[in-house]
């Protein structure tokens, strides 16, 4: 059986497979586990969102899934998503191969001490995209404003028998077929030519009932718990964009810019901020009074970035030390460097 | 080694599996043809040490025989959280490693069945308290239950490529994180477990790790912490450093 790695995921996806499917292509068992919905609303706004590739047609299944209440859909799109990737037939195994283990997962153990995993799993070989190659080369990519010269996203071809009635939930109609953009040939040529057109892997995941069967490497490859990443506010304000995808925390070193004021419900809310950017900051001190912050001096703050209302929710803040700032610098940038990756898988998808 | 003699036999009760260090002088070592091997018998003339001092543990070094190493002698690789699940997957055996991770879950001050438990002495099963030891094979069995409390917490390593959940954080390298024995932390009061605990949570941390890998376990990982305490920022710098060349 294909290997996942994603965690929260993986209760859907495995139901989404060989049990969950009839014969006759009818689900037979819920698509929700309803013990572990995700109550995070839709947020996204793809518009803004210069590296995502799939913003089109996720435009189109908010649409879709309007029947559905808010808690569930947030699990649908993943549905979705799991379902087109298992649709975009033809680029083979190795384009949903992990490749955030090529770079960030290859540390050396020459004469330092850190270890070399092997940086190809057991299953895949990582095969260069070329079409999306560059988007490794954008430096810091918060300071960008332009869209990236990316290449038009694949569209996702749909299968030759519809499959909406093989994936139509017990009680939400999808309204499937019409999330689908029609084939265009231009697809063919994006494929990867060292890929057989027609691969058939030993563990195909999905039993769909459909003619075109591609290939159907379940290999999501997206970490989905929880990540911690030290960020500058620019970088956090950026990142969150993809907070609906995968969860994090920010760590942020940044000045007190203004007093503490207290507001609703016991909130102490304050400004801080690093360089030219400022951002609203807000602690309740449910388990923990909040120590006596200075202003103009630097402070760490680990909490939870709310992109609608440009609040940082912090649940730690405490003042830095002189060490922790020196050395931020560095973890902001390996982990700016993992983001690059994570929204490149993302965009992949 | 066999001894028929009741005093050795006692002391050898009191003895704790694969914790109690012996030091034998003179014991008589012969062909035992029922058994087909070399054996050691422990007469009037041996003598037993337990837990001896310094100059056993500099013949076990001089023989390269490892005791009572602390982690931080002999682990050097460091792992981001990704890399120790990978490196799971890919090996069967159990490894050890060191990682730069944050705390993001440490529940010290909620309930104490979640801290602390309780074990049989000689055995070391976790037994429900003040209950008799359930391990049928324990050697202690038929006597007086003797247990011990020691911590048990279960723990979650976040950084910026993922979290490795439930992490075992036991006694003694709980002690010695925490910075407080079972004792002490059963009379602390709420408020001051929320202040331990906030010393370390969400704190970026020098971990120590123990990775076996397991079928058992949903995430096919399982954890424990041999070591733990706040990171020091210049060796996280040159962690990250290193990230950054590959």
């Amino acid at each position: 059986k294909p290997t996942l790695h994603t965690e929260n995921r993986t209760t859907l996806l495995c139901s989404f497979g060989f049990p969950l499917l009839s014969p006759s292509g009818c689900l037979s068992v819920p698509l929700f586990n309803q013990k572990k919905r995700n109550r995070i609303p839709l947020t996204s706004t793809p518009s803004e969102n210069e590296f995502f590739s799939h913003s089109e047609y996720m435009a189109s299944i908010s649409s879709a899934t309007s029947h559905s209440t808010p808690g569930e859909v947030f699990t649908s799109q993943y549905i979705i998503k799991e379902v087109y990737f298992h649709f975009s037939s033809g680029t083979g195994p190795s384009s949903y191969t992990v490749r955030q283990q090529d770079s960030s997962a290859s540390v050396n153990s020459r004469q330092n001490k850190y270890q070399t995993p092997r940086s190809e799993s057991a299953q895949s070989k990582p095969t260069p995209r070329t079409g999306f190659s560059q988007m490794g080369r954008q430096p810091s990519p918060y300071s960008q404003q332009s869209r990236p010269p990316l290449p038009p996203p694949p569209p996702v071809p749909p299968p030759r028998r519809p499959s909406a009635h093989a994936v139509q939930p017990q009680k939400n109609s999808w309204k499937f077929t019409n999330s689908f953009e029609p084939q265009r040939p231009s697809f063919e040529g994006k494929r990867n030519s060292n890929q057989p057109q027609t691969a058939r892997p030993t563990e195909t995941q999905v039993e769909f009932d459909m003619k075109n069967q591609g290939a159907f490497p379940v290999k999501p490859a997206i970490e989905n718990s929880l990540r911690i990443l030290t960020a500058v506010i620019d970088g956090m304000r950026h990142w969150s964009q993809f907070r609906d995808k995968v969860p994090y925390l920010f760590e942020i070193f940044a000045t007190l810019d203004s007093a503490v004021t207290l507001g609703r419900y016991g909130a102490k809310n304050f400004l801080i901020r690093d360089g030219k950017d400022v951002v609203q900051c807000v602690f309740y001190e449910n388990e923990q009074v909040l120590p006596r912050l200075i202003r103009g001096q630097v402070h760490r703050c680990v909490g939870n970035y709310d992109r609608s209302r440009d609040v940082l929710i912090c649940v730690s803040v405490r003042p830095g030390l002189p060490s922790e700032l020196r050395n931020a610098q560095e973890a902001v940038k390996a982990c700016d460097a993992e983001m690059r990756l994570l929204v490149k898988l993302l965009s992949e998808v | 080694t066999y001894s028929w003699d009741r005093e050795t036999i006692q002391l050898m009760q009191t003895l704790i599996p694969k914790e109690s260090l012996l030091f034998i002088a003179d014991a008589k070592i012969t062909f035992d043809s029922f058994r087909g091997s070399m054996v050691a018998t422990v007469n009037s003339r041996s003598i037993i040490t337990v837990n001896p001092g310094k100059k056993p543990q500099q013949h076990l070094q001089k023989h390269n025989i490892r005791w009572n190493e602390t982690p931080e002698d002999s682990i050097t690789d460091v792992y981001t959280v990704r890399q120790l699940k990978q490196k799971a997957q890919e090996n069967p055996e159990a490894f050890f490693g060191i990682t730069y991770s944050f705390i993001s879950k440490l529940d010290l001050d909620s309930s104490v069945s979640k801290v602390i438990r309780t074990r049989c002495s000689r055995c070391k099963f976790l037994v429900p308290e003040d209950m008799s030891c359930t391990n049928q094979l324990c050697p202690g069995r038929d006597q007086v239950f003797s247990a011990a409390t020691c911590f048990d917490l279960l723990v979650d390593l976040s950084d910026h490529t993922g979290t490795l959940q439930a992490c075992h954080l036991r006694s003694p390298m709980a002690e010695k994180t925490l910075g407080c024995t079972v004792k002490e932390f059963t009379s602390l009061t709420d408020d001051k477990r929320t202040k331990m605990k906030w010393r370390l949570l969400l704190e970026r941390c020098k971990i120590y790790v123990k990775v076996v890998p397991s079928a058992k376990i949903k995430t096919g990982v399982r954890g424990t912490i041999l070591a733990c305490s706040l990171a020091d920022p210049g060796e996280v710098k040159q962690h990250m450093s290193a990230l950054l060349q590959h």
